[in-house]
Order: C-alpha cells, then structure tokens, then sequence
C-alpha cells in the first residue's frame, strides 16, 4: 500500500508538471474544460451503471463543490468553537442538520419501505470510538467527507490520511462484531420512542438548545454565520435530501470506504467473504458489485472529484493561483507516517462508531438516531484533546528553540519539509481513486444493465438496497 | 365396468368440455378431480379435492424449476393418484394465462408416469357457467403408494439448451407475448429472448379464456409455424406459458418431439448466456430515465 502510494505520488507529480502551465491559460477554456470533465464523469456513470448511479454521482458532486467551494466542513468550526470561541461553522453545522431534518423526518414516515434513517445502535464501543474520531480528526484536521474533500483539492495531509482511512475503515468493518458484543444498546430511533412529529420537534428543540450554548460561549463578533454559510447549510441540507430519495438512505462515507479496502485486499488475495461482517447477503453482495453501483462509493468519489473541481477553478484565475496554491506544511517528515497513521484511526473508530460526522452526526441526528447525538458529545470531547495533540505535533518542529533545552537540538531543528504541491496531490488523490476503480473492475462480476435500481428509490415501491455505515 | 382402473374412462380425451366431464363423472368412480388454481372457498367440482399449483413449482427466485422428485411423489400420494389414475386438472379459468396452471400440472403429471390426463377446457368457471353442481366440500382421499419415476421425454434443461444453440434439428419458441420476445418488457435478469428463438405467443390458441376448436387451432399453427424441425421447445419466463404452448403442441397438434424447457428465461437470464433482441445499454438506461422522468411530471 505504502510503495503504491509512492508511486502514485510521484506519478502525479509527473503529471502535474506536464500540465502546470507556465504561460497563463485563458481561465475560461480552463472553466470550459472542467464543466466537460463534470458532465464526462456523470455521463460515464450512467452509462456504465445507470440513471441512479448517475444521479448520485451528480449528487456526491454537488457535494464537493459546496464543501469545498463555500469552505464549508466539520472539523475546521470544531476547532474554531474549541480553539477560538468561533461558534458560526458549528452553528452552520446545526442549522444544516435542521434543515435535513425537516425535510427528512416526514419522508422517512412518508415512505418507510423505500427510505431508510441512519439508525444504530449506542454501545460501548461506539461511544469510546466517536471519542477516538473526534480525538483523530483533530489531528488530520479533516473528518470523514473532509479527508475526502481536502484530498480531491490538494491538500497533502488528506491525501496522507485518505490511504489510512480506507485501511481503517476496513479493518474496523473486519472486528466490528466483536467490537459491538462488547455491550450494545438495541438501535433507539425518536420515531420508535416517541413517535415521528414530537421526535422531529424534539431534533430541532436540542438543536436550537446546542446553538444556543455555542452562541452563549462564543466571543461577539463570531456569533452569527455569514451569507456564505447560510448558502453552506441550505445547499448541504437540499443535496441531503436528494441523496435520501435517490439512494434511499442517508448520505455517509465509512461504508464506501471500508468497501474499498475490502476489494483492495480482495484484490491482494484476502479470502475477505469468509469474514462474518463481509459474508452477510448485503455486504457480501456489494463486495461482488461493481463500486459504482454502490450508493456511498458514488457520493465519495463525487465529493473528490468536485473537490478537485473547485481547486482547479480556482487556480484558472491566475491572480489567485497563489493562494489557491497554498499547501499545508508539515513541520517534520515524521508527521507524514503520523498523519497516516491517523488516517487509520479515523477509518477503523468511525466503523465502530457506526459512523462518522457525516453518517452519525450529520445523518444519525437529522434522521432521528439517538447514536447521532451520542456520537456528537463524544466525539466533541474527543476533539478537544484532538485540538491540543495536533498543536503539540506541530510544535515539535517549529518552536524549537522553547522546547528543547533539555533535548537533543539537532532532532528538533526546524526543518522546511519541501512537500509536492496542491495539484500534484489533487492528482495523486484522483490516481488512488481511478486505481481502486481498476481494482474493483478487476474483482467485480459485470455490471447486469438490466438490474439496474430506478432513477430514484423514492416512488420505486422497493427497500433500499445499499450499504451504510449505520449497519451491522 | 370391472378392471376399468386400468383403462381409460368412456368419452375421455386430453381436452374436456364441462358436460362431458360431468358424464364422465357420473359414469367412472375413480376419477381424480384436481383444481389447481382459484378460490377454496368458491368450492369444487363435486369429487375434487384442491392441489395448490406452487406445490408443482420451484422457489421465487426460480419458479419454473421443478421440485425434488420426493416431495412430487408426497404430493402424488396425498392426492391419492398413482399410474393407472385417471386425473382432471382443473384451472380457475379466469384467463388465458391461468390455463397455465393446468397445462404445467399436466406436463409434471405426464413426466411423472401418470398415464390417463385431462384439462377442462375454460377450467371451473366454465363448470359454474354450465349450471353444473359445486361441491363446497373437497372429496376425502386414500392415499397412494405411488413411487414416480421422472422421464425427461417431454423437458429440455438449460445445459441441454446450451448445447443445442445453432443446431438446426432444435427449433425454440417462445411462448410469450410479443413485448417479452422484443426485450420491450422483462421479469428475468436480462430482457430478450433466448438466442435464436421464434415466437409463438400463448394468445395464439384463445378465444377469451377458453381453447379454440381443435381445426381453428390447426390453422393458426400453420400459419404461424414455426421453422420445423426434429425437436420442438417451448419456454417463456418460469415454464408457465411455455406449458400452454407444450400442451396444445404436443397433445392437440400431437407435434412429433415437443418438449419444454421449465426453467425457461428466469433460469436462463441468470447468467449472461446469448439472448437475442437485448436493447443496448445505453437505450435501456436512457428508457427507464425517461419513463421516470414522465412519472415525475403526471405526478
């Protein structure tokens, strides 16, 4: 894994160089280009795996360019919240989750054969695992759909942790049963505790009341989202709602993830049906499927791709190449293997935590899962150590001269790791993702065009028939 | 009357009409009445007894397989038939598809070793509309010890398919309607039809949901005639239709070498074997996206 990703590195190096035009590209034929690379990747899906492939695609798009192009995450307003008494991004976070909300709780009761929540269950593990995630997700500064979206746009850390999450998520999926037997609660739902209308209102009551208490604690002046973040959460809560009635269910991440791992070391020669989590009909049925017709691999790949949309966008206005070229810096060359590592981490808690901000929080709270809020409050204390390990990670190698009286100064020099920049880890990025995709061709059975699910599960008359990262 | 076990009844033929049914019941004790589909509580022919037609059928997902030899013969002997037997099976009649349920039933029972076997052209409805007597009360049976061999005279399998694609002594029909055999509609896997095939459509033989008289079902066959040759198949989605086809073929038309193949396009479909009239991937896609969007729009 680790030379393949070398590899791939300095394969996009190559071919980032090949394509970083000295002389200015007129940004319109650089626009132009995108918009059809865009239309070529949805069109390609549908041809290969039909219109509800297409639509997803569509909609994992829509999602990295709205996470990407309006700046919009959940790691980063955790960190401003903890770190900087800056409530507006969690805030933005809350009225998204509403919003979805609103809209969700009526269609999940509207259609309960065709639409399912994100429900699971709260248990031992998944409580100690969403602390784990938020502690990690500190660290990378990017949680599930971050990981993804900063990889799609360049930034180096991500495409770092994006390996490890894939790992993680796998193995977590490989010891997941034994995880949860350690002491689960069965799945509680507001909509079987108390019914769907009073769950809806008591959804949007603790969001209200946790908005509050952010607002309470945050400086003036950081109080309010802005414009930018009204549009974030209104454009994430509508593509929410497309992906339920398209897909069926809730947007998430970790299964498509761990479904990547899983044909990865199918591929390598793992025996990966024999273990219990992969050998259920479902699981076992989107091993031997083609990656895209599954529902969270389509929305990831979307996510990536419009990421890397965004970034390349912006790049064609010269003027701000600049600083849309602006790469993370990592202070150390040991903090890559950390960064990987915490990749791992990210992947294998979020499969135990039945989720990660994403299908826990994001979708667990919005479709009425009690394991969402569980996840939200362990994983935000989580982040709070997270915040503080990351600082001290990067400190190590940048204030050396406080820090290492006592230590040897020759280890802690201050060293400008010299690091490939955002286009060719953009690009490396998409490699991994079209090499898990020759991959998958490889180990899957052919795409039946005449098994192909309806445009939309909603109005189809059938259950959904995709994994996620909410089931067992 | 004495020693009549082991012949035929009087006026017996593949195909009965109601009144002559109702004779042939006044006149032979022993024959067995078997209804196959309908409604138990709508009663029976007076002597019948109800014989579910899923228990001469495969699982969902492969209706037209057939079931173990074993629980044919429980089913055999709870139904108190052996050999020599005289059997009615009796359809509801409700349409010309649900002659299927009869004309199957038939062809199980024939490959069984069952050697006297009659369909009630109509099925019951037609008995009711004769104004004949219904019996709300199924007839009590003593089992039989009956240990059936099956004979594959009558049945094609899908290995024996594969085998004779292009083999100009085999010639395949399919029994369903013209939108199945275009790949317009489908319920297998893959829409289309097996490759190389004719299409003979079931509706061909009815006139509602009755059987058409045995000349005018001569003249429709050869009009419609499929490309002749040693062995005849019929199939259509799970060997339900395709009986129908097997049935009026090979009983009435007494067709040299007409078999069936059961399992028909479900079982076929299941892997990518070589079907004809598939649509291209494209054009399929694109179909179901436009059917969508115009249910989006009536909405």
């Amino acid at each position: 894994m680790m030379r393949g990703n070398r590899l791939l590195k300095s394969v996009g190096e190559a071919v980032a160089t090949q394509v970083d035009f000295q002389q200015p590209v007129n940004p319109f034929v650089v626009r132009g280009a995108l918009a059809l690379l865009m239309s070529a990747i949805v069109f390609v899906t549908f041809l290969v795996a039909g219109p509800r492939s297409a639509l997803l695609m569509l909609t994992g798009l829509g999602f990295g360019l709205v996470l990407e192009g309006l700046r919009f995450g959940f790691a980063g307003p955790w960190r401003q919240m903890l770190a900087e008494r800056d409530c507006r991004g969690l805030v933005t976070q809350f009225m998204a989750i509403g919003l979805f909300a609103v809209v969700a709780f009526p269609l999940l009761a509207s259609a309960p054969t065709e639409l399912a929540g994100a429900h699971a269950p709260i248990g031992l593990a998944m409580v100690v695992a969403a602390f784990v995630f938020g502690v990690a997700m500190q660290v990378v500064l990017g949680c599930g759909s971050g990981v993804l979206v900063n990889a799609g746009s360049g930034n180096l850390v991500a495409l770092l942790a994006l390996p490890g999450f894939i790992a993680g998520s796998f193995f977590g999926s490989l010891h997941l049963q034994w995880w949860t037997s350690l002491g689960s609660l069965p799945v509680l739902s507001l909509q079987g505790l108390v019914g769907a209308g009073p769950g809806l209102w008591l959804t949007l009551l603790g969001l209200v009341l946790m908005a509050t208490a952010a607002i309470a604690r945050a400086s003036p002046g950081k109080r309010l989202p802005g414009t930018r973040l009204w549009w974030a959460a209104v454009l994430i809560a509508a593509l929410a709602v497309l992906n339920l009635l398209i897909a069926g269910q809730s947007w998430g991440v970790v299964y498509g993830l761990g479904l990547w791992g899983a044909k990865a070391a199918q591929f390598a020669g793992m025996d990966v049906v024999a273990n219990g989590y992969w050998a259920s009909d479902a699981n076992a049925l989107r091993l031997a499927e083609n990656l895209l017709t599954d529902v969270t691999s389509l929305t990831n790949i979307g996510i990536i791709a419009g990421a890397f949309i965004v970034m390349q966008w912006r790049r064609a206005a010269s003027h701000k190449k600049g600083r849309a070229d602006e790469q993370v810096k990592l202070p150390q060359h040991g903090l890559w293997v950390v960064m990987l590592l915490a990749g791992v981490v990210l992947g294998y808690s979020a499969r135990l935590a039945f989720g990660c901000n994403v299908g826990a929080y994001f979708s667990g709270i919005a479709t009425g899962s009690l394991h969402g809020w569980v996840w939200f409050l362990a994983a935000f204390a989580g982040a709070a150590l997270g915040i503080r390990l990351r600082n001290r990670l990067f400190s190590i190698g940048s204030k050396p001269a406080s820090q290492s009286a006592s230590q040897s100064a020759s280890h802690n020099r201050p060293v400008t790791v010299s690091t490939p920049g955002r286009p060719a880890s953009s690009l490396a990025a998409i490699a991994i993702v079209l090499v898990l995709m020759l991959i998958d061709y490889r180990v899957s059975v052919p795409v039946n065009p005449f098994a192909a699910p309806a445009p939309a599960a909603y109005g189809s008359g059938l259950a959904p028939q995709g994994g996620h990262c909410t089931q067992l | 009357m004495a020693g009549s076990a082991l012949a035929q009844p009087a006026q017996w033929s593949t195909l009965l009409d109601a009144d002559t049914l109702a004779s042939i019941l006044d006149e032979t004790p022993n024959v067995r009445v078997i209804h196959v589909s309908g409604d138990a509580q709508a009663g029976v022919i007076p002597g019948g007894v109800i014989a579910p037609y899923s228990a001469f059928r495969g699982p969902a997902s492969n209706a037209g397989q057939l079931p173990s030899l074993s629980a044919l013969q429980a089913v055999l002997q709870r139904l108190g038939i052996d050999a020599q037997t005289p059997v009615v099976v009796v359809h509801l009649g409700s349409n010309a598809a649900d002659f299927g349920t009869a004309s199957r039933v038939y062809w199980t029972l024939k490959s069984l070793g069952v050697q006297h076997l009659a369909l009630l052209n109509g099925g019951f409805r037609q008995w009711q509309a004769a104004g004949l007597p219904v019996s709300m009360q199924q007839a009590t049976i003593t089992p039989s010890t009956y240990a059936p061999q099956w004979q594959d005279t009558w049945r094609l399998s899908t290995a024996q398919i594969e085998q004779s694609l292009g083999d100009d002594t085999v010639t395949l029909v399919d029994a369903r309607p013209l939108s199945f055999y275009l790949g317009q509609q489908h319920v297998a896997a893959r829409p289309g039809t097996i490759r190389g095939a004719d299409n003979l459509s079931f509706e061909t033989w009815f006139d509602e949901g009755e059987l058409k008289p045995a000349d005018q079902l001569q003249t429709l066959f050869s009009q419609n005639r499929p490309r002749e040759a040693l062995t005849t198949v019929t199939f259509c989605n799970t060997g339900h239709l395709a009986s129908i086809n097997w049935f009026v073929l090979s009983e009435l038309l007494e067709v040299p070498d007409t078999r069936m193949y059961a399992e028909s396009t479900v079982e076929w479909a299941q892997l990518p074997r070589p079907m004809d009239n598939q649509p291209g991937r494209l054009a399929w896609y694109w179909g179901m996206t436009s059917d969508w969007l115009r249910q989006l729009a009536g909405r």
